[in-house]
């Protein structure tokens, strides 16, 4: 299941909202919270990364794992909470009304 | 914001920063994960540059890069492609430069669309007529007391003379004008003041206007002008004021001087002046039109005499100015717009052939997974860059194109001063060579991409040249050999015309004369001091080492203006200046036809006893003699010349004839009279001298013979020959540009062809290798390939001679001694460039018949 354009950013907003991460801990924040349903390979969220770095809404900053490890590490920026607020709410709305559309009518249930 | 951030990753450093950031922080995840789970990296950081922002451009300089290799390695096709645009750009720029600054552009004054001339229709009861610029004051006086149509009206006499500003004489062009000549034009001198009414009236005391130009040359600056006295027309009138620079009418005109004399002595057919007016604000052109006809028919009626069949007629002056100028302007604009057509055409004939020759190419870049948008973005960048480097290029030759066009234009082409490159026409022609490169170069590109990728790479470019792509070349071909006709064909007439001229028999000898016009400064009422100076000048002159012989007269073969008539034996009783036979007059110096070697038929010579007070004597020319006397003897009858005096004249000689008017002209009925017995113009003659060897040589002594006797004379020398070369100006430019591009025309059709030819061949090779291994000989193969291209040019020829038959009838007007439709001319071009296109055919023919048929086959 791809998930629709623009989302994606919205994911990966509130992904970083419970704290920072790297690129790949992104992907798997997101397949493990919609219970293996979204499956986004990191070739496709990191120009999404990247993109959001560029508006400012997170940013990112090299860090050393507990392994030891360098990782980029991305945050959410005070613009990109707001962000993520203003979006989630168009969203919900977004699918509330397409819900609204979806929901069959009474004749047409079992036809 | 995020605007910003980009701006900065248009700083390389930044970019490369970024770039080794990315592919760390890649790496590092790829070191985390399982490389599959991850998906395509590559894909992933492609897009990641592109959110940077400034992929684009960074390819598009790729492009641009690719572009520049792939041009220069397609080699002698691009630079002749882009030569081909340039000129053609170059050459129309120049060429609609100089059109708008002569023809479209207004002319510097107030409102000048309200500015008209007034000239004479001779209408002999039909609806059109000859016209005639020169106008006669008691018809003009006429005209201004009954038309309501003009706010201010003038005539004026323009004329080269002797004026004095310091110690010595020179020529200058003086205009007299009438009293309302400044209103005509609403110029306000820039320095001193107008005309006052004193020095305008009739009789009155008289002024002079000077030009910006004339007062900087004599005076160092204009303000130092104003309150000198210039010595003109035995007169001293002061310089009251400076015209700006910007007005120039007429043309090169130095000093106009107002009063111009009774008015109650000039005749009704003394058409010795021009006409300008204004039209007041809220009258039309076709109401002045009408009103003036309607006086001159009431002048008809009054004046049956003089004015039968003699109408006016008003003409914005802008027209007039650039009269006969206009029509060779126009066909030089036709003509560079042919040679840019055919540009268009080759070019696009070149593109045809190099898109279909990439389609192999490209599509190996579709195989290999290069995008459809990316492949049409480079190619639109090839073809742009091909466009630019042409438009640089046209750009350059436009400015240096323009400033020769003006350098050669010949003397009579006005307003040259402000000829500049247009720009809104530069940039006309750059964007058509742009378009016509996308045009052309795009669709056998598209149609690569279009099809199926393994279609090309299976069989080879052959199978799309057969398409589309085939029928377009042709029918370009078929255009630049039908275009060519034309161009050449009017090129060969013109140079022609221009042989002609040059060939034309003068009936005398220009070679080695000098002409040194001199105008005395008669002080004496019957200018028996002038003649005096003439006189004594003339015999010091003949005793000048080398000068073989010499004369003088007013009018110059070859420039004699002087147009009347006369009548023979007696003057017709009731009419005096109604129906004279027309002839030329002149008033010449014993020895002058020895000078100009013009034969004496019958009787004698001038000699300086025909003189005042002694009977009075003319010679004739034999085409007088012929149309006035037929085969009777000439010599003894008594011929009435409607010149100075209508006193009767003896003929005592018969001479040959001789081009008075130009070469273009057959010789005209001339009547040639004594200096010493007649007045001349202005007092003003040309000298004649015959000299053994190079005539310029001899001109300054003979300038100091006559500035010795007064420094009042003025004096300008030239040659005979040079004098000549005036006549020939106009057409030798004409001649020489539409030879040159009818050349280029044919240059650029046989490039054509040459390319397609080619190109078809190189397409046919497999074709024509098969049909060899099957046993065709080189000469079918020949045939083959010549059969096509001699198709193309018949129909090219048959086109581009019905093309010339229409075009060449609008110059007639600009030949000589050749007709719009001469056969010789035609046959000439269509064999010679049938041959050339044979030829042009030929060499790509004969190289396919050496193509070895194993090598061709072995390629599938």
């Amino acid at each position: 299941m791809e998930p629709l354009y623009g989302v994606l950013d919205l994911l990966i907003l509130r992904t970083l909202l419970f704290g920072p991460l790297h690129g790949y801990a992104i992907a798997t924040a997101i397949r493990d919270s919609s219970g293996d349903r979204l499956n986004i390979e990191f070739g496709s969220l990191y120009p999404a990364l990247k993109r959001l770095e560029l508006k400012g809404w997170i940013n990112a900053k090299w860090e050393t794992s507990e392994h030891n490890r360098r990782a980029k590490v991305y945050r959410l920026t005070a613009v990109g909470r707001r962000r993520l607020h203003q979006e989630t709410s168009e969203w919900t709305d977004f699918v509330r009304a397409v819900a609204g559309v979806l929901k069959p009518a009474a004749g047409e249930a079992d036809s | 914001m995020m605007f910003w951030r980009r701006l900065g990753y248009l700083l390389p450093w930044r970019r490369r920063a970024a770039e080794r950031d990315m592919q760390e922080e890649l790496r590092s995840i790829a070191a985390m994960a399982d490389r599959r789970e991850l998906g395509n990296l590559t894909i992933a950081a492609e897009d990641a540059r592109a959110e940077w922002g400034w992929t684009r451009l960074e390819q598009t300089g790729q492009d641009i890069r690719f572009a520049l290799r792939t041009l220069r390695r397609s080699g002698v096709a691009t630079i002749v492609g882009t030569l081909v645009m340039a000129l053609g750009i170059g050459a129309n720029t120049a060429v609609f430069s100089v059109v708008h600054a002569v023809l479209l552009n207004p002319l510097p004054y107030a409102n000048p669309e309200r500015i008209v001339t007034l000239t004479y229709l001779a209408t002999d009861g039909q609806a059109s007529g000859d016209r005639s610029r020169q106008i006669s004051v008691p018809d003009f006086l006429d005209w201004q007391a009954q038309s309501t149509s003009f706010e201010a009206m003038a005539y004026y006499s323009s004329t080269r003379t002797s004026v004095m500003a310091g110690a010595l004489a020179e020529y200058a062009s003086v205009a007299r004008v009438s009293d309302d000549f400044v209103r005509v034009f609403a110029v306000q001198p820039s320095i001193g003041r107008p005309f006052t009414h004193e020095e305008r009236r009739e009789g009155g005391t008289g002024a002079a206007l000077v030009s910006d130009r004339y007062a900087r040359q004599e005076f160092g600056e204009p303000a130092r002008a104003v309150g000198r006295t210039l010595r003109l027309f035995n007169r001293s009138v002061p310089i009251v004021g400076v015209l700006p620079a910007t007005f120039d009418y007429p043309l090169d005109t130095d000093v106009w001087f107002t009063a111009v004399g009774s008015r109650a002595q000039l005749h009704r057919r003394g058409n010795n002046f021009r006409a300008v007016a204004r039209l007041k604000p809220d009258a039309s052109l076709e109401r002045a039109r009408t009103e003036l006809t309607t006086i001159s028919e009431r002048l008809d009626a009054q004046y049956p005499d003089t004015n039968r069949n003699i109408r006016v007629i008003a003409t914005p002056l802008q027209r007039e100015m650039v009269g006969d100028v206009a029509s060779m302007l126009y066909l030089l604009l036709g003509a560079v717009a042919l040679v840019l057509l055919i540009a268009c055409a080759t070019m696009a004939t070149l593109l045809l052939a190099r898109g279909t020759a990439r389609a192999t190419e490209i599509a190996v870049r579709a195989a290999l997974g290069a995008s459809r948008s990316r492949i049409v973005r480079q190619l639109l960048v090839e073809a742009s860059v091909q466009a630019f480097a042409a438009a640089a290029l046209g750009v350059t030759l436009a400015v240096l194109g323009t400033r020769a066009l003006v350098a050669l234009s010949p003397p009579d082409v006005p307003r040259l001063d402000d000829v500049a490159v247009n720009g809104s026409v530069l940039l006309f022609t750059v964007v058509l060579s742009v378009l016509v490169c996308l045009l052309f170069g795009l669709p056998p590109a598209l149609q690569a991409v279009r099809v199926d990728v393994n279609e090309p790479l299976r069989h080879g470019a052959a199978r799309l040249a057969g398409v589309g792509g085939s029928r377009a070349r042709e029918v370009l071909v078929v255009a630049e050999i039908a275009l060519a006709v034309v161009l050449v064909t009017t090129g060969a007439l013109l140079v022609r015309s221009l042989v002609a001229l040059q060939e034309a028999p003068l009936g005398f000898e220009p070679a080695n004369v000098l002409l040194m016009e001199t105008t005395a400064q008669p002080r004496q009422r019957d200018w028996s001091d002038a003649r005096a100076f003439f006189q004594s000048l003339l015999a010091d002159v003949r005793q000048l080492p080398g000068v073989v012989a010499a004369g003088a007269m007013m009018g110059p073969p070859g420039h004699n203006e002087s147009d009347s008539g006369y009548w023979i034996d007696r003057m017709p009783e009731a009419s005096p200046l109604s129906v004279a036979r027309p002839a030329a007059m002149n008033v010449i110096a014993p020895g002058s036809f020895e000078a100009l070697g013009i034969p004496i038929a019958e009787g004698r010579d001038f000699s300086d006893g025909d003189m005042a007070g002694r009977p009075r004597v003319a010679i004739v020319n034999q085409a007088l003699a012929r149309a006035a006397f037929g085969g009777r003897d000439p010599l003894g009858r008594v011929i009435i010349a409607r010149y100075d005096s209508l006193e009767p004249m003896t003929i005592v000689g018969v001479v040959g004839d001789a081009r008075q008017y130009g070469p273009a002209r057959e010789p005209q009925p001339e009547v040639y009279m004594p200096y010493l017995q007649h007045f001349y113009n202005g007092a003003t003659l040309h000298v004649i001298v015959k000299t053994a060897s190079n005539a310029a040589a001899l001109g300054p002594s003979i300038q100091r013979k006559a500035r010795e006797r007064s420094p009042e004379v003025s004096v300008r020398l030239t040659t005979l020959d040079a004098l000549l070369a005036e006549h020939v100006a106009t057409p030798r430019f004409r001649a020489w540009l539409l030879g040159l591009f009818a050349v280029v025309a044919l240059c650029l059709a046989m490039a054509g062809i040459y390319g397609v030819m080619a190109y078809v061949a190189g397409q046919r090779s497999k074709e024509i290798g098969l049909r060899m291994a099957l046993g065709a000989g080189a000469p079918t193969v020949l045939w083959l390939m010549l059969g096509r291209g001699l198709k193309l040019t018949a129909i090219g020829l048959v086109v581009g001679v019905l093309g010339a038959l229409g075009s060449t009838r609008l110059m007639s007007g600009m030949l000589f001694g050749v007709q719009p439709h001469d056969a010789a001319t035609y046959a000439g071009v269509i064999a010679g460039l049938g041959l050339l296109s044979l030829l042009a055919t030929y060499v790509p023919a004969r190289r396919a018949t050496h193509i070895d048929p194993l090598v061709v086959l072995r390629q599938e």
